[in-house]
């Protein structure tokens, strides 16, 4: 199947200076990174911070230019658009199809607007609706996103945080979006909270046909949400794999150490871990030569201080390491398949 | 660890606390209705719930650290340190010089945001010798020797130097490694830790984890560790406490809560965090209905009345009692009153 999106060797580099006359110090928070996504999947971006997972979904909404390398995006039906190439002008008629679910659900929604407004805007720059079409658009998708729309005169500080990222939800899905990107959807929501907006999620996916890029850096809603992950490290792609796969076997070092570091809620699985964690991220400033994980991983060789690994296809994952084809990593899943019985008592 | 005379002695006990809110112009806010917590020397006690739930202010409690407009209305918190006579914190002064000789000395707190709660105008070292010199009258020259080891011990490379170095030339983990070094600072009895790792990135977190455990046991103290991950709890606590809107709803050893949870609120809980598994074992999450209602609105009986699917008669106004079952405590009217009309369905 084609890509509905493709990313194809986006660098983006940061450059500022310290005061007025201080040197020029530049930042590359994305190097050469490449994926696709394709239509009706969910794919998961993850990484720790400054490893350019919220850089990316940036640079695909065209929030910022890129440096170097294209963003295509093919629309059913229609030639393909390079997004990278386009102006502000001619990029507006898709960004109705590309849309954006922001993580922080009190900073990403105007407090001095109504919650009507909010959710109408997008409308009305598009000139898609107005009068009492817009009302009833805007009221149905806000229904549609579990909140009456009795409600829509209020403005967002009277809802709380899920609610408030229900309306973020609806402020995206109102332009009945093909490319929804979701940065940090549910991190600053309670557990509880986060399982009702993650149904949510998958529910509006099924019933508007949507696909989702979805930003985190929790591996377990990944697990449960996405259908392939893509696993950042320092500005780079380190390993693409179906979501199964990457956690039943992991290739990639950084992988297997981002697993392993994933508390399970399951104190039977309690286990004293290998210690495979080492170090801190370096500063993006002083990104090592050579494989950019090789300060941290437990199998860097002279060859990976030297040579940096380029993606490459192993198995069912595409990988960027230089052993990757004979690293026998460890997954997060249980050795024996034993389905779980928290819960019942 | 070391064992004395009183090892079955609990070090810190909690007795029916209830933590109230004043304000000029509301009525008071009661943040923690009913906790009754015990924890045993050198064990790990996690408090467990969602974001208001009153688990911060009890733990801050404690040591008298919430805002001064917070008053503990009822109850006892005693704390036994070994081979000491048994104080009631709650009835201490906050400013009390029996206080201020446990606080930071037997027992220690770490945050959530090492940033802002680090003195960014001072030095790492010179504040963890701080801690040294008050507590232990230590003469500076010791003191800063002290301090080195302490962060050589918590893991924070080339600790010389980086006893020089302001909390802001330090990363997010380091931050956090020199708060642990200057809570350990006078060997504490108890550390209380406030979600010490949610700010982190996660393999940060997973070594402050380590670390804590490993330190545990170097020193034999005790921990009572406020998280809202039960993840988190799943890989650190001997014993748990689950709250719910200011009220323990459930507690005891991890294992057994884990395995069979009583509370509706806590199988709830449980049953809203994705689990790791494959596929085809992966189940639908089932979210809490609603939203946890404000504390002013909180039933008089069992504040999880508003959004349990099993509520009856008695819940909304009578107060469940602690209930054994197993080999913990909960409390829930299913368990008691309706032993035989309804078993808690899982």
């Amino acid at each position: 199947m084609t890509a509905l999106l493709s990313v194809e060797n986006v660098s983006k580099t940061f450059s500022f200076r310290s005061g007025w006359f201080g040197p020029l110090t530049t930042l590359d928070a994305l190097c050469d990174v490449t994926l696709s996504v394709a239509p009706g999947e969910t794919l998961a971006v993850v990484g720790e911070s400054g490893c350019g997972k919220t850089t990316l979904g940036r640079s695909i909404v065209r929030a910022q230019p890129v440096t170097a390398g294209k963003v295509t995006y093919r629309p059913p039906g229609h030639d393909p658009v390079e997004l990278t190439a386009l102006d502000k002008r001619t990029m507006k008629p898709w960004r109705r199809d590309i849309r954006m679910i922001f993580q922080d659900p009190m900073s990403s929604l105007n407090p001095h607007m109504r919650v009507f407004d909010i959710v109408a805007e997008p409308l009305r720059i598009h000139r898609l609706a107005k009068g009492h079409e817009l009302e009833e658009r805007v009221a149905s998708v806000l229904e549609k996103v579990g909140i009456p729309s009795d409600a829509m005169g209020r403005y967002p500080h009277a809802f709380s945080g899920g609610q408030r990222q229900r309306i973020g939800i609806a402020r995206a899905l109102v332009l009945d979006p093909k490319l929804v990107i979701a940065d940090e959807a549910v991190s600053a929501l309670d557990v509880s909270i986060q399982a009702q907006v993650l149904n949510l999620l998958e529910d509006l996916k099924d019933e508007f046909g949507l696909t989702y890029i979805f930003i985190s850096h929790d591996l377990g809603v990944v697990n449960y949400i996405a259908d392939r992950v893509v696993v950042m490290y320092l500005g780079h792609v380190v390993e693409n794999a179906p979501t199964e796969a990457l956690f039943e076997r992991p290739r990639h070092p950084y992988t297997e150490v981002l697993l392993e570091a994933l508390p399970i809620a399951d104190p039977t699985r309690r286990v004293r871990r290998a210690k495979t964690v080492r170090g801190e991220i370096p500063y993006l400033g002083s990104r090592p030569p050579g494989c950019p994980f090789h300060t941290r991983c437990r199998f860097a060789e002279d060859r990976c201080r030297a040579e940096r690994p380029a993606l490459r296809k192993v198995g069912e994952a595409e990988v960027a390491c230089h052993f990757a084809e004979t690293l026998e990593l460890k997954g997060a899943y249980e050795q024996t398949p034993a389905t779980r019985t928290f819960a019942k008592a | 660890m070391p064992q004395t005379p009183m090892a079955d002695r609990p070090l810190l006990k909690i007795e029916d606390v209830e933590i109230a809110f004043s304000s000029p112009d509301e009525a008071d806010i009661v943040a923690v209705r009913q906790v009754d917590l015990a924890l045993s020397p050198g064990k790990t006690l996690c408090l467990v719930g969602e974001s208001g739930c009153g688990k911060s202010v009890t733990a801050r409690a404690v040591l008298h650290l919430n805002d001064q407009n917070a008053v503990i209305g009822r109850g006892r918190i005693l704390f036994s340190p070994p081979g000491e006579e048994t104080v009631d914190i709650a009835a201490l002064k906050s400013d009390s010089l029996a206080l201020r000789k446990i606080r930071g000395n037997q027992i220690a707190m770490i945050f959530q945001e090492p940033m802002s709660s680090l003195s960014p105008v001072h030095t790492v070292g010179d504040q963890i010798d701080e801690m040294i010199t008050l507590h232990e009258g230590l003469k500076p020259r010791e003191a800063r020797e002290r301090t080195v080891s302490l962060l050589d011990q918590v893991g924070v490379p080339g600790p010389h130097e980086r006893a020089n170095s302001y909390p802001f030339q330090l990363s997010g983990g380091l931050r956090q490694r020199a708060m642990i070094a200057m809570a350990l600072a006078c060997k504490p009895a108890l550390l209380i830790a406030d979600e010490p790792t949610t700010a982190l990135d996660m393999t940060t977190q997973a070594q402050i984890l380590d670390l804590l455990k490993e330190l545990q046991e170097d020193y034999g103290m005790a921990m009572l560790f406020i998280t809202h991950d039960l993840g988190v709890v799943a890989e650190i606590a001997d014993e748990v406490a689950v709250m719910y809107l200011g009220d323990v709803v459930e507690q005891g050893d991890v294992f057994d809560v884990f395995r069979a949870p009583r509370h509706p609120y806590t199988q709830a809980l449980m049953r809203s965090i994705p689990t790791i598994a494959r596929k085809k074992e992966r189940q639908r999450l089932s979210p809490i209905k609603g939203t946890v209602p404000s504390a002013k609105d909180r039933p008089e009986g069992c504040s999880f009345t508003s959004r349990c699917p099993y509520a009856f008669e008695p819940c909304a106004g009578t107060k469940p009692d602690r209930t054994p079952v197993g080999n913990h405590v909960a409390r829930c009217h299913l368990l008691t009153e309706g032993a035989r009309k309804a078993e808690v369905p899982a």
